[in-house]
């Protein structure tokens, strides 16, 4: 039976076309899709991840050569902070990550002066910024 | 129909591609609605429920002591009995009261023996409350100048001894005619073996004791005490050492009878009593979860109570753990308190001795008990015996006003120098009001704000001084 079929297809030649064609196209479409799925899936984690972020500033405590600005995480992932700036200009820091529900002193080495409005910015290391504006103790 | 859709495809192979192209696609919308649509509208949830929030601190107090921890249990009466009412009419002031009554007290006599105590250290005569067989002679006992004797009661029970004088009858003489000794009479509480002394009851020194046998009758003051069960008491006699006292000693005569002892005229050593007493303890609990012994700065006791007659004072003891008895050592008042036959307070502290009276786990047994022996027996009507804790803390009261209940979970006290935090768990509900009590948190001088995060993230502010 086996044999008499493959008699039959190598007889019959012109049936090998549409096949070949027809598995080509499904390997296409397999390739194509899998590159699509594992596309969606990396943009919509980073997605999930940047939608989940939220971080508060519970204090800000202006101590000599130095900003300590005390984070809490309470969004559903975990948070690394990439940037602290102040007025518009990045500082350098302790580097703190806090997972959720974790909180903790960001320390900001900077030589701040008495009665004067700083504008600072804490960003995360998926873009969730938080802004405001402090004044310093006299 | 199977057929027809089977035919189709074969007629049209690329029908297969495009399913799988379809199946595929719907992963891929699948992946997106879980992770952006789904998470999108959790996160807005969770936005809208902070949004929705709003607790306030509406007051800040400082908190100088605890409330009041009451009898957990009904009083254990050592001496007199318990007339009406239970230790629940002591919770709090006002009717009703609990009424107790004074009960007799036994005096205990301790008659001297010549038989060793074994297993006692250092080594010591038999002190039993029976008298001595009448048919012994009595016998001396010397003791050389600078030397000690001791003599053991047999372990004993339980007992509560008040405060009084306990008396020594001895038949005593100096050995040298023309000459005197001074003798020292220790009595003390001790371990069934005689190495650990539990307690001091009383110490005489200086009692000169002349020539020729008599019957000396020494007083001493005694301290109340608990003993308990197996413990001895130990009289110790001490001939006192220098060149003003007979080198050849003294000696004494007991356990029989003869020239000096008769009947009823041993040696012996008598306990306070003789008359009615009342001795009672309770046992209290300050609560340590809320004021934890680490912020405690003293225990004070508060008695509101009622005598029947001023003829004593009234104490309030508590039980020392470190020395295991009953005492009054270290309070802010040792004196006592006369009543007036009306409704007194009586209160006394622990100052800073404090923690040896109360145990780690904030326990605090309490004893009322009389000056001593008296033949009034008098009634006594406790309308209120409580303990409380004297701290510097902070009570906080915060209100929730939004929809949704708050979750405090943390606190700020910030003033010019300091910025403090503290964690908290503290929830309220929504149109609720809770007071938090901290022992741990005492408010800065001058200016300072106080502030209060919630789990969702929101801040409460206020500001005080």
């Amino acid at each position: 039976m086996m044999v008499e079929s493959l008699r039959n297809i190598l007889r019959n030649r012109r049936g090998i076309t549409p096949v070949l064609s027809s598995l080509l196209l499904m390997v296409i479409a397999v390739a194509a899709m899998s590159i699509a799925i594992t596309a969606t899936y990396v943009i919509t984690d980073n997605l999930h991840d940047t939608m989940g972020e939220r971080l508060i500033v519970e204090d800000v405590w202006f101590t000599t050569g130095k900003i300590s600005i005390y984070l809490r995480n309470v969004g559903k992932v975990s948070i690394k902070i990439a940037a602290v700036y102040i007025n518009h200009t990045p500082q350098s820091f302790t580097p703190l990550e806090l997972e959720e529900d974790k909180h903790g002193w960001l320390n900001v080495t900077y030589s701040w002066s008495s009665y004067y409005v700083y504008h600072i910015n804490v960003v995360s290391n998926r873009g969730t910024k938080v802004v405001d504006y402090y004044m310093s103790p006299s | 129909m199977w057929t027809i859709t089977c035919l189709r495809l074969k007629r049209d192979r690329r029908g297969v591609s495009n399913i799988i192209v379809v199946a595929l696609s719907l992963v891929i919308i699948v992946a997106i609605v879980a992770n952006i649509v789904l998470w999108s509208y959790e996160m807005n949830q969770l936005d809208w429920e902070k949004m929705k929030e709003d607790t306030s601190i509406t007051n800040i107090e400082r908190v100088t002591h605890s409330s009041w921890f009451t009898a957990e249990s009904e009083y254990t009466v050592n001496i007199g009995s318990l007339v009406s009412g239970d230790y629940i009419d002591t919770q709090t002031v006002g009717d009703p009261y609990e009424t107790f009554i004074e009960g007799i007290i036994d005096q205990q006599k301790f008659h001297l023996h010549r038989a060793d105590v074994s297993g006692v250290t250092p080594a010591g005569k038999l002190m039993d409350t029976t008298q001595p067989p009448s048919n012994q002679s009595e016998i001396t006992q010397l003791i050389s100048r600078g030397s000690s004797v001791y003599s053991y009661t047999p372990p004993i029970s339980a007992w509560s001894i008040e405060n009084g004088t306990w008396t020594l009858y001895i038949w005593a003489s100096t050995v040298s005619s023309g000459k005197v000794s001074r003798l020292t009479v220790r009595i003390h509480l001790v371990s069934s073996d005689g190495t650990v002394e539990k307690a001091t009851i009383g110490t005489v020194t200086d009692v000169i004791i002349d020539y020729g046998y008599s019957e000396r009758t020494i007083t001493i003051s005694g301290s109340a005490i608990s003993v308990t069960s197996g413990d001895r008491i130990r009289l110790t006699l001490y001939a006192q050492p220098g060149a003003q006292n007979d080198s050849k000693g003294m000696s004494f005569y007991y356990d029989g009878y003869g020239t000096y002892e008769t009947l009823g005229t041993e040696t012996r050593l008598q306990s306070p009593g003789g008359g009615y007493g009342l001795d009672l303890n309770g046992t209290f609990s300050i609560d340590v979860s809320t004021y934890p012994l680490a912020y405690i700065q003293t225990v004070e006791i508060q008695l509101r109570y009622r005598a029947y007659d001023t003829g004593e004072k009234w104490y309030l003891k508590a039980y020392n753990w470190s020395s295991s008895t009953y005492s009054d050592s270290g309070f802010n008042s040792t004196a006592g308190h006369t009543p007036t036959t009306g409704w007194d307070y009586y209160v006394v502290n622990f100052t800073d001795k404090w923690q040896s009276y109360v145990r780690n786990d904030g326990t605090i047994y309490v004893k009322f008990v009389d000056e001593g022996a008296d033949s009034d027996q008098t009634i006594i009507d406790i309308d209120f015996l409580g303990v409380r804790a004297e701290i510097d803390g902070t009570r906080f009261t915060f209100k929730n006003e939004g929809a949704l209940t708050s979750h405090l979970v943390s606190l700020w006290i910030i003033n010019s120098t300091n910025h403090e935090r503290y964690d908290i768990n503290v929830f309220v509900n929504s149109a609720g009001t809770t007071a938090y009590l901290r022992a741990d948190i005492s408010l800065p001088e001058g200016q300072y704000t106080v502030k209060v995060v919630t789990e969702r993230g929101n801040t409460a502010i206020y500001s005080g001084s």
